[in-house]
């Protein structure tokens, strides 16, 4: 199971009945009568209309699996879940795994699910109590767990492993890991981690993918989850544009409360796209509203841009008057980068040469000696700040 | 064309005809006079003392906020910690999710990061015990350049390779007397800045200065490889490290933890007892002490199965110092103000970390408790019975476990930024920096990124 997959889409059409079962998941475990489910928040909120399966293939042993995508009424995804049938073995036995593992649009981890009368067991096939199932729903939602870096003959420590292919539940738990398993079922913790951060993740997230639409990016980012918001942001950057609505949810994620949400957003925004002037415009209201740290990196998108609208290097000309340090020498380099020579932009900048501080004043001469001036005010100011510093300023 | 290729003949007869009339002129040497140190006289509004992570961003500071600006560093690069010593993690800016860190010094951090296509942590995820997770590693050569180029910028004039030998204080502020190579310069200036990380400065302007029985040891920052860490017997490794250490082939507490040395491949895992960087004689015995542990190290474990090809890959040029001396200040930061986060009246930056002592038995690393983030009090930074005067970094006023965790580079960052901040102000209003409104500084911080702290 540990060999690389490739999914085939087999063209079925609906499996209703998996998506009346499936249609609500709120993150409790749900007390069906035929069922163990705990579950995760579901990235999107759409109802499930129907079921499409893919079937996978595990290189060079040529054994096939089958991945379900379920999809809504207007054929987005909703979640995609697998059937999980592979042996544990702890204490000398083997029980086999006999779960569903359901994963979020974005690859995140959704769900388990155990099948009537099936259940987890631990050492001497103790069955998982409601709190443990609770403990390995948190455990497989952590996708930076240590786990991933342990292989599956390093769980347990090397004096007392046991013989090859044999759970080591009894034996002590290597204590790196100690504190992200659950107790007693290290390796039934270790293989479904895996089974979930394993290659099907990746051809959930290809799937989802190949059907992305600004639509369904928006409603991925109004996910509460944070990983599903930086997975949609991560992908817009494909976009050859940027839908009104869909560039407002991006803005309205720059903000000083989440620093790197804010940082992927802002990096998220490509030079195609931000030669639409309503996105250019509402960068720059954007730098007056966030803290320091993040305003040069908004001024620099400007910079991305193809070009700059008249409006826009005015608002960033005017910005001029109450900024410092970087802020105000990104926006020397936007103007300079962007070829701006609007007399209105020269003489909002020719204005600063007086300015007391020296740094501002100095930056604001370096960026008109760069132009060829021919405004007579403009170049007399010049000449007036040349005077100033010749005089020692 | 027309032109260059005119005046590339005329050079040509020029020379030949040069060559004919007076052949003994092609000799390229010639007897120069000999070199006379170059006195000077320099005036500057502020001077900032010490080109380390305070020093830089309170340079930087003042350059931006329009004052004349002189910054000393008797090294040969801007950095300090974070360059010359090869702490190239400054810390941790981030406190419970929010930013408390910010201004030149995050700036600072933030370009080297993506202009080497680096990655930042993710903040919103808590770090729980392993606060490491939230350090931000940067490129330390390149911050070393960026933060020379953000001087440049701000008009600060830079003089390496030199250092004060003389402080006194005057009616207008101090003059400073620095010695360099072919140097010896005057500098009268209005507000002075130590940024020596030892208070080196206050102590020659006559201000007293306060040290510890025993200090924290200095780390030489290195690379070793050449072995498989995996393939080790690290059972074996460690016994037979720890009977070198018993026979006295190893010295006892140098590296405290031969797994880590070996696992880190050199990554702060050194204790170098007594660093003292404060003058070049201690410091001179820090670095041969550093190098001579290393070296000794390397030999022993070289005789070791599978570490038979380790080698040294690479070394800092100076071990880095964790304590020396701090002021006696208006105000010394208690551990208990520290982890209670108390926020002072005229607080002026944050400060996070754990309180981290390091010592022969290693270090055990004292988390805050959630939500709480320290701050630093203007008072601290000013020496007591002293005008005009400022220190920011390690050195300011502090108990030694506060200072454990002030110490650590982002908190020294915010103090570079926040004592330039009241430098500029003390001068702009003539004042000593004590006289100064919190609400203007706070106000002057703001207006450059910084985070400010509040009640």
């Amino acid at each position: 199971m540990r060999g690389q997959y490739r999914w085939l889409p087999i063209g079925l059409k609906k499996w209703t009945l998996f998506g009346l079962l499936l249609a609500c998941h709120t993150g409790q475990a749900q007390n069906t009568p035929w069922a163990t489910r705990y579950f995760r928040n579901q990235t999107v909120s759409f109802k499930t209309h129907e079921v499409k399966p893919f079937v996978v293939e595990v290189n060079n042993t040529g054994y096939r699996d089958t991945l379900y995508q379920a999809l809504s009424e207007n054929g987005e995804p909703v979640y995609y879940y697998r059937k999980i049938l592979q042996e544990v073995c702890f204490e000398g036995e083997c029980r086999l795994l006999n779960a569903y593992l359901y994963w979020n649009i974005t690859g995140s981890y959704l769900g388990l699910e155990l099948p009537p009368e099936e259940f987890l067991s631990k050492s001497e096939h103790t069955p998982f109590v409601p709190s443990e199932y609770a403990e390995l729903n948190k455990i497989l939602a952590d996708s930076l767990s240590p786990l991933a870096n342990f292989a599956y003959e390093d769980l347990i420590v090397k004096d007392r492993k046991p013989p090859s292919g044999l759970d080591a539940v009894t034996g002590a738990t290597t204590t790196n890991i100690a504190g992200y398993v659950v107790d007693g079922a290290v390796y039934t913790t270790h293989t479904l981690w895996h089974l979930v951060y394993g290659p099907t993740r990746q051809e959930v997230m290809r799937l989802t993918a190949e059907v992305l639409t600004p639509e369904l990016l928006g409603e991925i980012l109004q996910s509460a989850d944070m990983g599903d918001r930086y997975w949609a942001l991560n992908h817009i950057s494909h976009l050859q544009r940027l839908p009104r609505q869909l560039a407002k949810q991006v803005l309205a994620l720059m903000d000083d409360k989440q620093y790197n949400l804010s940082e992927r957003a802002i990096s998220s925004l490509q030079p195609q796209q931000l030669g639409d002037g309503f996105l250019q415009g509402e960068i720059v209201k954007k730098i007056d509203q966030v803290g320091y740290s993040l305003k040069p990196q908004l001024i620099v998108k400007l910079g991305e841009a193809p070009f700059l609208t008249e409006g826009v290097a005015q608002q960033l000309a005017t910005y001029l008057k109450q900024s410092n340090g970087k802020p105000l020498i990104t926006i020397f380099d936007v103007l300079q980068k962007q070829q701006v020579s609007e007399p209105k932009v020269l003489s909002i900048v020719s204005d600063l040469l007086a300015n007391e501080n020296r740094f501002i004043a100095n930056n604001a001469y370096k960026f008109l000696s760069g132009i060829a001036i021919k405004d007579r005010v403009i170049l007399g100011k010049m000449e007036a700040y040349e005077a100033r510093l010749a005089d020692g300023y | 064309m027309e032109k260059m290729k005119r005046r590339s003949a005329i050079a040509t007869i020029g020379a030949v005809s040069l060559g004919l009339a007076s052949p003994r002129l092609l000799k390229a040497d010639v007897l120069q006079k000999p070199y006379a140190v170059k006195k000077e006289i320099l005036k500057t509004d502020i001077l900032v003392i010490g080109g380390g992570t305070a020093g830089v961003i309170a340079a930087i500071q003042a350059g931006r906020a329009g004052c004349s600006t002189i910054l000393v560093e008797n090294g040969s690069m801007l950095g300090g910690t974070t360059t010359t010593g090869g702490v190239s993690f400054p810390g941790i800016f981030f406190a419970w999710g929010k930013q408390i860190i910010s201004g030149i010094g995050w700036e600072l951090v933030q370009e080297a990061v993506t202009l080497n296509d680096d990655e930042l942590p993710d903040f919103s995820r808590p770090h729980g015990r392993q606060h490491w997770h939230h350090q931000v590693r940067v490129n330390g050569p390149l911050y070393a350049i960026l933060a020379e180029e953000k001087c440049i910028e701000a008009g600060v004039s830079l003089r390496f390779y030199e250092t004060p030998v003389n402080i006194t204080g005057n009616r207008n502020g101090w003059t400073v007397t620095t010695m360099g190579k072919g140097t010896q310069t005057e500098i009268q200036c209005n507000q002075l800045i130590d940024c020596t990380g030892n208070a080196y400065a206050a102590s020659i302007a006559g201000l007293s200065v306060l040290r510890e029985a025993e200090t924290q040891p200095g780390t030489l920052m290195f690379e070793i490889g050449g072995y498989d860490y995996n393939r080790l017997d690290m059972d074996m490794v460690k016994s037979r490290f720890s009977e070198a250490v018993q026979r006295g082939e190893l010295v006892k507490g140098e590296f405290y933890n031969v797994d880590a040395l070996l696992r880190s491949g050199g990554d702060n895992v050194q204790h170098v007892a007594g660093a003292d960087s404060t003058t070049s004689e201690t410091h001179t015995v820090a670095n041969i002490a550093g190098r001579a542990s290393l070296l000794r190290t390397v030999r022993f474990l070289r005789t070791l199965p599978g570490l038979e090809k380790l080698k040294i890959l690479d070394m800092q040029n100076e071990t880095a110092v964790r304590e020396t001396y701090r002021i006696d200040g208006l105000y010394q930061v208690t551990q208990e103000d520290y982890v209670t986060g108390r926020v002072f009246d005229d607080a002026v930056s944050y400060s996070y970390y754990p309180i981290d002592l390091h010592d022969e038995h290693g270090v055990i690393p004292k988390q805050l408790k959630e939500g709480m983030v320290a701050t630093v009090p203007l008072r601290s930074l000013i020496p007591k019975n002293s005008r005009n005067f400022l220190v920011a970094g390690r050195c300011l006023s502090s108990d030694r476990l506060a200072n454990s965790a002030l110490r650590v580079q982002a908190s020294c960052m915010g103090m570079g930024q926040a004592a330039s901040a009241a430098a500029v102000l003390a001068n702009q209003q003539g004042k000593s920096p004590h006289e100064i409104s919190i609400a203007a500084l706070h106000e002057l911080l703001a207006a450059h990124g910084a985070v400010v702290p509040t009640v």
